[in-house]
């Protein structure tokens, strides 16, 4: 029953995957730029800037980095849009790209963000939120960058599975699994912070 | 105990990714029942879960467009504006294949490159020996062909000096001997020029002997002590058995 279920889930995914307007629309504009309608990528720069620079900021904690990162995403997936497969869909393959630039940048960085940081930055952006989504956010911060990058595409990006196994090149029961142990850490953190 | 705990697991994952069935469902409340301490685990998973899906989906809004789009042009700009001599391809070789094969095409060129400096250098003719040799006149050599090898022997004079120059080509080893009175002939040199196979030659007072598998050049210098004809012995041997002897006389 189970399967069938997920089965079910499955397929809806992979319909909904399918020929959108959107895709479509992506697709040609594609082509336009691959065959010298340079200006035309701007569409979608604009169309994708905002969660991919979301998915840097909530990676990075960093938002003039975010920043950078954002424009250097576009710039390499334009060099490379010759490569691109039209079976994709663009945003999901502008987040394979974005995901593996945000944990290259934290691996050579070894940039762990400190405690006082991340209290300021909860402090800036999170000013009407309760203290509970800031504990939230804090605890999704200290897990290891696999685990925080399936959480970040999941909840705060609202990526499906299928699409967090494409940007981060594992299988999809990879992806359920490091979502569960990344929320049997945040029990334990939220533990430990005397949230429960 | 182990497939309890396994069961229980794979039962609050389900439930979590909202995948349970009302019967799963039934029994996973059953065994979170038995255990206060793993209900109170769990509720605080599920908590976690919905606080997790709860949590704002405020984006910050940005606008990178203009800079992106800069840097795109200013790219695009970048490579039509350079001189042809020097990047000739242009954004040619951008994508990764096509990059991939202009270095392999490089690498490949000047590989050759080098291998013809090398071989070229190590197959350059002795002037010192040879000097004057396209004036001489070839004299009677040695020709052998058999479908195992091919051995050919062209001999040219220069004053005193008779030049043995071995020309084989042979799928198996071939032993080559060439034996001369010492009182008629002094041996100068005697080396290979060029050769595939394994180098192995060595002399005696009135003989040289040499091997040869592969294409292979060699070359023989007997300097002649008298003015009267004096006869070389040529001997090509392939597995312990002769292919081809020959006495040939070599004049002043």
């Amino acid at each position: 029953m189970v399967k069938t279920e997920e089965n079910n889930i499955y397929n809806t995914l992979q319909k909904e995957s399918r020929n959108q307007p959107m895709d479509e629309e992506d697709y040609d504009i594609i082509r336009m730029v691959i065959h010298g309608s340079v200006n035309d990528y701007a569409i979608l720069v604009n169309r994708y800037q905002v969660p991919v620079y979301n998915l840097f900021l909530r990676m990075l904690h960093d938002r003039e980095e975010a920043k950078e990162m954002t424009q250097a995403v576009f710039v390499k997936a334009y060099e490379a849009l010759p490569t691109f497969r039209f079976s994709h869909r663009f945003f999901s393959w502008l987040y394979r790209i974005a995901i593996n630039m945000a944990l290259n940048h934290l691996k050579k960085k070894k940039k762990y963000v400190g405690m006082e940081q991340l209290i300021n930055m909860s402090a800036e952006t999170d000013e009407q939120k309760s203290e509970t989504d800031a504990l939230m956010k804090k605890a999704v911060d200290q897990l290891k960058n696999q685990y925080k990058a399936v959480v970040v595409l999941k909840y705060y990006q609202q990526l499906s599975y299928r699409e967090i196994a494409f940007a981060l090149e594992i299988p999809e029961k990879k992806v359920r699994s490091r979502l569960y142990d990344a929320r049997l850490q945040l029990k334990e953190k939220l533990e430990e912070s005397g949230y429960y | 105990m182990w497939f309890r705990n396994r069961k229980l697991n794979k039962l609050k994952r389900a439930k979590i990714a909202g995948l349970i069935t009302p019967d799963e469902e039934e029994v996973l409340n059953k065994m979170l029942d038995a255990s206060d301490k793993e209900r109170e685990a769990f509720l605080r998973l599920l908590d976690i879960e919905n606080k997790l899906n709860s949590q704002l989906q405020t984006q910050e809004s940005i606008d990178v467009s203009g800079s992106v789009m800069q840097k795109i042009v200013n790219g695009s700009q970048r490579n039509s504006t350079v001189s042809p001599l020097q990047n000739p391809f242009g954004g040619l070789y951008r994508p990764a294949p096509v990059r991939f094969a202009f270095i392999m095409t490089v690498g490949i060129l000047i590989g050759f490159t080098f291998s013809w400096i090398f071989f070229a250098e190590s197959s350059k003719p002795n002037t010192e020996l040879l000097s004057g040799s396209m004036v001489a006149s070839p004299k009677q050599g040695l020709s052998y062909v058999n479908n195992q090898a091919m051995i050919t022997m062209v001999p040219y004079q220069i004053g005193q000096l008779n030049y043995l120059n071995f020309m084989i080509d042979a799928k198996n080893e071939v032993l080559l001997e060439v034996t001369f009175d010492e009182s008629d002939f002094l041996l100068k040199t005697a080396d290979y020029i060029s050769a595939d196979g394994a180098r192995s030659s060595s002399f005696d007072p009135g003989s040289v002997y040499f091997t040869a598998s592969g294409i292979t050049t060699f070359q023989i210098v007997l300097e002649k002590k008298q003015d009267q004809q004096k006869a070389i012995n040529i001997k090509a041997s392939q597995n312990q058995s002769v292919l081809t002897m020959k006495q040939l006389f070599l004049e002043k």
